[in-house]
């Protein structure tokens, strides 16, 4: 099972804005955690490198914060 | 901006467009294409009976696209009737795809000079309620001479590497029922992020070049944020890879002659990389003829 420590870099690594990771509180959107959508599709292709499969466009919109996101890798993830 | 809900700093850090240019509503393609030929006439004195060849590269040609917009230029401008014309079909790939193929094409009908036009206004197909498109592109035109003899200053062709990817041809398309431009982003931004840099490092590795032996690498300026992915991905010098349309927008095919518009005389070994609409994409790489004909 991943959990929010194995994404946390993910988060880090792939915005392009600067957000403070102290306050990272796994049910804020992405968006109220400062991300936009080109931050977000960065995310999405690093998760889908890291473990490994294809998130749909239908899914996008339902991963929205961190809590949905991690919850999704668990169950599609192919590693 | 308030009307999209897109804040300032997205349009500057991430798009990074802070104007587009929009032609005027009366001009057509083949004006702007006109206009292109006569600036760079001017700029390295040509005459029309010079030329023997003249390729539009286009998407967004005169009223249906027929006939093609080339021939419409070609009458225009009153160029030689020895002087064939012709349209390419492309888009953000199209500079580097109508190099080649106006090279070889000059080069297996032993012709001398052509001109390479690319004009893909998309302001004739842009919807101006879409945020996914309206702040991104900008129309411009570009006129290149080509020319199979050897001339001091200009570029010499090295390798070219080409793709395709059809199954995603929907990712940018005009719908057909508001003949509306429609962008899926992030499969967009997806192909950008993850073919583009392994295409690149492809035709490096094709032209026994190093990233450190390239000067600079020319990528379709698609958005500030694209070519800065794309830059970090292979870990290039940001110098070395210029973003250079903030006040121009996306171009489309014009975007990396416009570059190279900015090139120094110290760049002397370029790569040039296009890539979007079909997915299509297409790289090469460009070295300067020196004064004493030697590459």
């Amino acid at each position: 099972m991943i959990n929010f420590e194995d994404i946390k870099p993910i988060i880090e690594n792939a915005s392009g804005t600067q957000i403070d990771l102290s306050k990272l509180d796994n049910k804020l959107t992405l968006t109220e955690l400062g991300l936009d959508s080109l931050d977000t599709y960065t995310i999405l292709i690093k998760i889908e490198e890291t473990y490994k499969f294809k998130i749909p466009d239908e899914h996008v919109d339902e991963l929205d914060n961190i809590h949905s996101l991690i919850s999704y890798i668990n169950e599609y993830k192919n590693i | 901006l308030e009307r999209f809900g897109i804040s300032e700093n997205f349009v500057k850090d991430k798009i990074g467009f802070l104007k587009t240019l929009i032609k005027n509503p009366h001009e057509e393609t083949s004006d702007l294409c006109v206009n292109a030929y006569k600036d760079l006439q001017h700029k390295i004195n040509f005459s029309n009976d010079d030329i023997d060849c003249l390729v539009v590269c286009t998407q967004n040609p005169d009223d249906f696209g027929l006939p093609h917009t080339s021939a419409i230029v070609h009458g225009k401008l009153g160029l030689s009737q020895d002087c064939a014309a012709f349209d390419i079909s492309l888009g953000c790939s199209g500079y580097v795809y109508s190099l080649s193929i106006l090279m070889s094409f000059m080069t297996m009908n032993k012709l001398n000079n052509g001109i390479l036009i690319t004009a893909d206004p998309y302001s004739k197909i842009v919807d101006e309620t879409d945020k996914n498109t309206k702040l991104l592109f900008g129309d411009a035109a570009t006129a290149s001479f080509i020319s199979t003899n050897k001339v001091t200053g200009s570029w010499n062709f090295g390798k070219f590497g080409f793709g395709s990817d059809g199954s995603l041809n929907k990712a940018i398309h005009v719908d057909k029922e508001s003949r509306k431009l429609v962008m899926n982003g992030r499969s967009v931004f997806n192909f950008s992020a993850t073919v583009i840099p392994e295409h690149i490092t492809k035709t490096l590795r094709k032209n026994d070049l190093t990233i450190k032996e390239i000067d600079k690498f020319l990528l379709h300026q698609g958005s500030y944020y694209l070519v800065k992915t794309i830059q970090e991905k292979l870990n290039l010098p940001s110098e070395k890879c210029p973003f250079d349309a903030v006040n121009l927008g996306n171009t489309v095919s014009s975007s990396i002659p416009l570059l190279m518009n900015n090139l120094s005389p110290e760049d002397k070994q370029i790569l040039l990389c296009g890539f979007g609409v079909g997915l299509s994409w297409g790289s090469c790489v460009l070295l300067r003829e020196n004064e004493y004909g030697e590459e």
